[in-house]
């Protein structure tokens, strides 16, 4: 029972520390990718977070398939596979496994120090790392710099790639109608040689008349179907003009040459006249 | 506990020592065979002390021991024992007397001498550790040990191991000459009378089959047991340099080795060196190379070197 506490506290322990390096490396990476998506003005907590927790998790996975008992004996090459051999013989009891167990126990009591399995240096980097970038995006977020406007970049891009599908689009149709076309001619040519009448081959013509009249090419009807009913496309558009603002709110032209007042002067007479009739009006 | 079973090997190789120079790797692997309860295949030149150190390491571990000389006309109940006619107070009856296989440890030379039907005679008592005679089965004591022994030249009139049966041993150890020192140290022991020392008995019976038993309860990491399944695994489907591939009696033989081996050197646990060092003579025997192997002129060692790394 003892040796099985003892094996599974070295295991936990070593676990522990893979998993809070995993840890902390996880965190490295989310505030790089928030900080970098920030820059670029692209959604950041999704991506950051789903970035690192596929980095967690792929450590995690990596992690777990390593023996925690070889990083040990690599360490400490006195137990050199004899670590890895009471884990395997927990199960068994002999006067020969005894003794390899007291053996390693008092080894391992001996020589092995927990803290000789984290890396202080990478820690403390790690950490500062994250300090500092925290203290990045902080800063960022509060100036709202931006190196890219990436996510204006990717919408014009979406848009130039419209385009290009729509005339795409625009030359098949024009395709189309001109492959039509000619397939009625071939059509009509047919009809005439089977007719017994020539395809404008004949002397004289024919019953049918000029085929070329019936056939809709491009020298007698030209069709042009436009895509869209407006004249106007409101894909195309110019990027804005930047313009810069006048100092001064008006025109230069603009100024005062000469003020006036004026003031009422209607005679008293009126006046009164005009103060009888308001009574009047208010006591009827 | 370790250290004193080091300790113990290391007496057990010192006096060994005392009377085989040098061969330090087969000294090992025998000794690893021995701890695993399996039976090994020697293969090496005549005169490379091979009896010498199976004798020697009987009297070191204090076990029974026995040789059996293999020639073409060596019959099987020459090897088992057979019924004679036993004659008591004027009644006659049958009586089993047992052959030399009834040993602790039984030096089988040049097996490859022997004809099919006496090596299967070896093989019953290798695989199940009993003997069968007649309508009689007779258990062999514990422990058993066959160490059998091949000419890697003079092939005529020899009769090879099918590739199923060389899989029982557990391994094929592979002797070489002595250097210089070596022999120059063989030579003064042997030819001065002063210097001929006997070993001294350092182990008993129960002590080995104690460690026996202790080998098995030697700890293994899941990771070094896939391991060691990898590399036998990889022997079948390498068809580059393998037409054949050992089977999985050859990744237990490669397991119980290995922690034979980390008892030896005095661990707790087994190691991948172990398993690395052990998978040459476990596998061996067990391979057959391919023809685009042989044509780039690798030998099975090299074949397997290179599945290893």
């Amino acid at each position: 029972m003892k040796t099985r506490r003892f094996v599974n506290e070295i295991r936990s322990g070593i676990y522990k520390i893979r998993f809070f390096n995993a840890f902390l490396g996880a965190s490295v990476i989310f505030l790089t990718t928030y900080l970098i998506l920030m820059l670029l003005n692209l959604p950041t907590l999704t991506i950051s977070l789903i970035v690192a927790s596929l980095f967690f998790i792929t450590e995690c996975v990596i992690l777990s398939k390593t023996s925690p008992f070889l990083a040990v004996e690599k360490k400490y090459n006195i137990l050199f596979e004899k670590l890895r051999t009471v884990k395997d013989t927990i199960r068994m009891d002999n006067e020969l496994i005894d003794q390899l167990r007291d053996e390693v126990k008092k080894n391992v009591k001996k020589f092995v120090d927990i803290g000789d399995f984290i890396d202080f240096r990478k820690v403390l980097s790690r950490v500062l790392f994250i300090f500092f970038v925290s203290f990045l995006i902080i800063l960022i977020a509060s100036l709202n710099i931006k190196l890219l406007d990436a996510e204006d970049l990717i919408d014009r891009s979406q848009g130039l790639i419209q385009d290009f599908s729509a005339k795409i689009s625009k030359e098949r149709e024009k395709l189309k109608v001109v492959n039509s076309q000619n397939e009625l001619k071939m059509r009509f040519k047919k009809l005439a040689l089977t007719a017994g009448v020539g395809g404008g081959d004949t002397e004289g013509g024919d019953i049918f008349g000029e085929i070329e009249v019936v056939q809709l090419g491009n020298e007698k009807i030209n069709i042009e179907i436009s895509p869209t009913d407006f004249e106007v496309s409101v894909d195309n558009f110019d990027p804005p003009e930047r313009r810069n603002f006048l100092d001064k709110p008006y025109e230069e032209d603009v100024f005062s040459d000469s003020s006036f007042g004026f003031e009422e002067n209607i005679p008293q007479k009126r006046q009164e006249i005009v103060k009888r009739y308001f009574k009047k009006l208010a006591e009827s | 506990m370790t250290t004193h079973h080091k300790e113990m090997f290391d007496h057990v190789t010192k006096e060994l020592h005392k009377v085989v120079i040098g061969q330090n790797e087969m000294i090992e692997e025998v000794i690893i065979a021995l701890l695993c309860n399996g039976n090994a295949l020697l293969e090496g030149y005549p005169g490379l002390a091979k009896t010498l150190t199976i004798n020697t390491l009987s009297k070191v571990i204090d076990l029974k021991f026995s040789r059996i000389q293999n020639t073409p006309d060596l019959m099987p109940s020459d090897i088992t024992g057979t019924y004679i006619i036993n004659e008591e107070r004027g009644k006659r009856s049958f009586k089993f007397q047992p052959g030399p296989i009834f040993a602790n440890i039984v030096l089988a030379d040049e097996i490859n001498r022997a004809t099919p039907k006496s090596q299967s005679a070896f093989l019953e008592a290798m695989q199940e550790k009993q003997v069968t005679v007649g309508t009689s089965t007779f258990k062999l004591e514990d422990p058993f040990f066959v160490l059998a022994t091949q000419n890697p030249i003079e092939q005529e009139g020899t009769y090879p191991l099918p590739e199923a049966q060389a899989d029982r041993f557990l391994l094929k150890i592979k002797m070489g000459y002595p250097n210089e020192d070596e022999e120059i140290q063989i030579v003064k022991q042997y030819t001065e009378k002063e210097t001929v020392v006997e070993p001294k008995k350092v182990m008993d019976k129960a002590r080995l089959l104690k460690l026996q038993e202790l080998t098995k309860n030697m700890p293994i990491a899941d990771d070094l047991r896939k391991a060691a399944v990898k590399i036998v695994i990889a022997t079948r489907k390498n068809k580059e340099l393998f037409m054949f591939g050992a089977s999985p009696r050859a990744s237990m033989a490669l397991i119980l080795a290995s922690k034979a081996r980390a008892l030896i050197k005095g661990r707790t646990h087994v190691s991948g060196e172990d398993i690395k060092t052990m998978a040459l003579p476990v596998l061996r025997h067990r391979v057959v190379l391919s023809f685009e192997a042989e044509r780039q002129g690798l030998d099975v060692d090299a074949a397997i070197s290179k599945i290893i790394k």
